[in-house]
């Protein structure tokens, strides 16, 4: 990332292929499939257009994943803007799991407000300490524990509603 | 231990990053706390759950059409000439273009200071960027063409801060008159020979923006106007 800022711009294809799928994988868990690709673009164009701000402090792929998490809230935002259709008729990504047990839980993601799926997402499928997500969230690593904490319970409540409605 | 310190715990845990002290410590406290225990294990089991959904899908198509749009990307900063980029390359050019702003603005000769600067929002204020050039219309053409390849990589370098406008949206917003050929431009008395609109927070922004123009290197000047909101 030193280099990409420095002015060796090819570089950044470098940091797209060590994490372009990481990048990818928060998008998709964050917003919709099809808005993940687009949302993969803007990130690393986004890279490419602010790279003078690196400062240079935490990893190539934390930044990356902030500036992919910010450019998932912009697109919330526009949408939200937009037409409330759009998010009511999208189609999340998780729900391509078989079983179902994995729909009900992708269906609980779903309705879990977008900051606390995106802590979820960054913990459990990004494999990150606290420190790492802390650095990507701009909190500290205490706040994370206290939020993932908080998203978990949040989550096996809406699970359990879920289960309830089931049966 | 109270409860909050131990879901605190709890998602350290989770998180992989309890050691066996602190796993005692949580244990302890579910000993004693039915509910804290039963909301570990529901904690637990939603989390290994989670770690069972398929990772989405990041289709080769999609894939391959990323990397090409960042490559394209890439190479557009690499190269400072584009010729896909009219309107930069109409800003650029810089001598056809006159543009007359009769209001009040500053003055400086070329002298050139790096700057930093933060992320730009679209609502920043416009500034118009006038450049004199004097010697330009007497300089050979392959000396012209140099100093537009590097009115061009400035440019570029701006609009990569997202602080470039174009010229066109001025004319829209002020109603002032430009014509290629120049014959109805109100024009300073001197030799108007350009323009850029850019975005930023204080004239002081937008001066240090001009002063990294190779203008004064080329013994020109920069006139730097505000811009009401378009």
């Amino acid at each position: 990332m030193r280099r990409v800022r420095d002015g060796d711009v090819a570089q950044l294809e470098v940091l797209w292929l060590r994490h372009g799928e990481a990048v990818h994988r928060l998008c998709a868990r964050l917003i919709t499939r099809d808005d993940a690709d687009d949302l993969v673009q803007e990130t690393f164009l986004r890279a490419l257009r602010y790279r003078s701000s690196w400062r240079g402090e935490g990893s190539a792929a934390g930044w990356l994943l902030r500036i992919a998490r910010n450019a998932c809230n912009d697109q919330r935002t526009r949408e939200r803007k937009e037409q409330a259709a759009v998010t009511a008729s999208r189609e999340p990504v998780t729900h391509a799991a078989a079983d179902a047990r994995a729909d009900l839980l992708a269906t609980a993601l779903d309705r879990l407000p977008a900051d606390r799926r995106e802590i979820i997402a960054l913990a459990r499928w990004h494999d990150l300490p606290s420190d790492r997500i802390a650095e990507i969230l701009g909190c500290s690593p205490g706040a994370v524990r206290v939020r993932l904490h908080r998203a978990m319970r949040e989550l096996s409540e809406i699970i359990r509603t879920l289960e309830l409605e089931q049966s | 231990m109270n409860c909050e310190e131990a879901r605190e715990l709890l998602a350290a845990d989770l998180l992989g990053e309890l050691d066996d002290a602190g796993r005692r410590t949580l244990g302890a406290h579910h000993a004693t706390c039915t509910s804290c225990r039963a909301e570990a294990a529901t904690d637990r089991a939603v989390w290994q759950q989670l770690g069972t959904l398929p990772s989405p899908v990041w289709p080769d198509v999609a894939r391959a059409r990323s990397l090409d749009v960042l490559r394209e990307a890439v190479r557009s900063v690499n190269s400072p000439v584009r010729s896909r980029r009219p309107w930069l390359q109409a800003a650029s050019l810089a001598a056809a273009f006159l543009l007359g702003l009769l209001v009040p603005g500053s003055r400086w000769p070329g002298d050139r200071t790096p700057a930093a600067f933060d992320v730009a929002p679209d609502t920043l204020q416009r500034w118009v960027l006038l450049f004199s050039e004097p010697q330009h219309a007497v300089l050979p053409a392959a000396e012209t063409g140099l100093q537009v390849q590097a009115m061009m990589r400035w440019m570029d370098t701006i609009a990569e801060r997202d602080r470039l406008v174009s010229g066109e949206k001025l004319a829209e917003g002020r109603g002032v008159v430009l014509t290629a050929r120049g014959e109805t431009a109100y024009a300073p008395a001197e030799h108007i020979t350009g323009f850029i609109i850019v975005r930023a927070n204080t004239e002081a922004e937008a001066v240090a923006l001009a002063r990294q123009s190779p203008v004064p290197g080329f013994g020109g000047t920069v006139l730097v106007l505000p811009v009401d909101p378009i």
